[in-house]
């Protein structure tokens, strides 16, 4: 470019539109999820793209304009620019600083995602998801196999879905928590979560939608999720096993199993398929 | 007026066609029924009603005998020739539900669902074929054909089928009452497969009218 101080002035638009740009972004109304250990971890991640994609953009943008701006033709006598030559130093810094920002948000997202995909301790409560047409249900097999139409969940303690579908394809999403998990027929997939409660005593009612279009109301298919403290959520459990021992709603309910079979003879496993030509 | 502008109105005019020709065919396909009579509400079905206190009879055909697809299953209104798609109910009110099943027995996919949900007392009546009438909390899952079922509500309540050697016109009857709540639509379905494909849930159970339908409380 002709002149150093368009470099000075560059930087110096860069730096205040970057500065504007992320205050912005830290004070955006977004509603990110932050109620789960994994939920907050993902929102970190999220706010960390956005604070160094940030100045990135900034700079291509006010690079793109600035260069359109002071380096427009003039006039029909003004002479062609000169082409400078390549400068290893500028090739050199350019590849250096996009390594180490790429290696750095590898590394964060990495991080990240061994934190959601693992418990978040030992022994974490299974509780079991079944998606069918257009209704979810929970199953614990920690409390004598009871399956529920509402799921309840205690604070400060890791849970680890279990979730399958008794039909088509659903997806569970429970967006407080950043629960997010295809519910396949046959396939037993795996969600952690730990309720991270702001306050003692923390209670919620939120909701559970489904989020893979799994047919004509798939639009109504979401179901209640109450959160509780540990010893409420222990004494509702006892409570509703022993509801269900006593009305004989365990003795109708299958084995508990990470898959079901659904057939005319329902949780057998269906006959093998003839795979030939 | 020049080509670009016409070309912007063309294109316009295109765009809202398409927008409006979605629309109706969304409309469709939610809310007209497949059978191709009077979309709205059903009154057949209701045999008795006051402000506080509504009794609908409906009835369960393998069969329906009627409409666009007069071979499949559906729920019925006592005539055999309407489809009880959309129930006009009032809102805070006692509704009885008379359901007489005529279809024969088939397993639960969800064992959950032989479990009387929602219902005033937590139990249904049930009176089988030449059989006395029980209280029922718990179905025997030998002994499910459908369900009843009302998602937003916490309703579901599982009816019994009739047996295999039971003649054609035999049929069980199941008895219960839930209450409505404020004003809103609320849509009913069958929890059980038991129509053709995607192991069962296509057809009836996912065409308006058949195994599925509105309460509309007002």
């Amino acid at each position: 470019m002709r002149g150093a101080n368009h470099w000075l002035r560059i930087a110096i638009i860069w730096f205040v539109v970057s500065v504007i740009v992320e205050f912005l972004v830290l004070k955006a109304p977004i509603p990110f999820p932050t109620m789960s250990e994994q939920a907050e971890g993902i929102t970190q991640t999220g706010y960390m793209l956005f604070l160094v994609g940030a100045p990135i953009f900034v700079f291509v943008w006010v690079m793109l304009l600035y260069c359109i701006i002071a380096f427009r033709r003039r006039g029909p006598t003004e002479p062609p620019p000169v082409p400078r030559p390549d400068s290893n130093v500028i090739l050199l810094l350019w590849a250096a600083i996009s390594f180490t920002i790429v290696i750095f948000l590898a590394g964060w997202g990495t991080f990240t995602l061994h934190e959601i995909t693992e418990p978040n301790g030992p022994h974490p409560l299974n509780i079991q998801v079944i998606g069918q047409q257009w209704y979810w249900t929970y199953r614990y097999p920690s409390y004598g196999g009871m399956e529920t139409k509402a799921l309840y969940l205690p604070t400060n303690t890791p849970i680890k879905f279990n979730i399958t579908s008794l039909d088509v394809v659903h997806s569970l999403w429970i967006y407080p928590l950043d629960v997010k998990e295809d519910a396949v027929p046959g396939v037993s997939t795996t969600a952690y979560v730990d309720v991270h409660p702001h306050t003692p005593n923390f209670t919620a009612h939120i909701n559970a939608i489904c989020n893979e279009l799994c047919g004509l109301y798939h639009g109504y298919m979401h179901g209640a999720v109450y959160i509780r403290p540990k010893a409420t959520f222990a004494a509702w459990a006892q409570k509703q096993e022993a509801k269900e021992r006593a009305s004989g709603l365990l003795k109708n309910l299958p084995p508990y199993s990470l898959i079901y079979y659904p057939t005319a003879n329902s949780f057998t496993p269906p006959p093998p398929q003839d795979q030939s030509p | 007026m020049n080509t670009s502008r016409r070309r912007a109105i063309f294109t316009a005019a295109g765009v809202l066609a398409v927008l409006t020709a979605t629309a109706l065919y969304v409309w469709g396909i939610m809310y007209k029924p497949a059978y191709g009579s009077s979309p709205v509400v059903n009154p057949w079905a209701v045999v008795s009603s006051t402000p506080n206190h509504v009794t609908v009879r409906l009835d369960i055909l393998p069969a329906i005998g009627y409409g666009q697809h007069s071979d499949w299953i559906g729920y019925t209104a006592p005539d055999h020739q309407h489809s009880p798609n959309i129930l006009k109910l009032p809102a805070h009110a006692l509704v009885t539900m008379e359901i007489h099943n005529y279809d024969s027995r088939t397993d639960l996919r969800n064992h959950f669902f032989t479990l009387v949900q929602g219902v005033v007392g937590g139990s249904e009546q049930v009176t089988p074929y030449k059989g006395t009438p029980t209280t029922v909390k718990v179905m025997n899952p030998n002994l499910t054909s459908h369900t009843f079922t009302i998602p937003d509500l916490g309703v579901s309540v599982p009816m019994e089928g009739v047996g295999d050697t039971a003649p054609a016109t035999a049929y069980v009857t199941m008895k219960f009452t839930f209450r409505t709540p404020g004003p809103g639509k609320y849509r009913w379905q069958c929890i059980v497969p038991c129509g053709f494909g995607l192991y069962g849930f296509g057809g009836p159970m996912q065409t308006f009218g058949y195994m599925d339908g509105l309460l509309v409380v007002h």
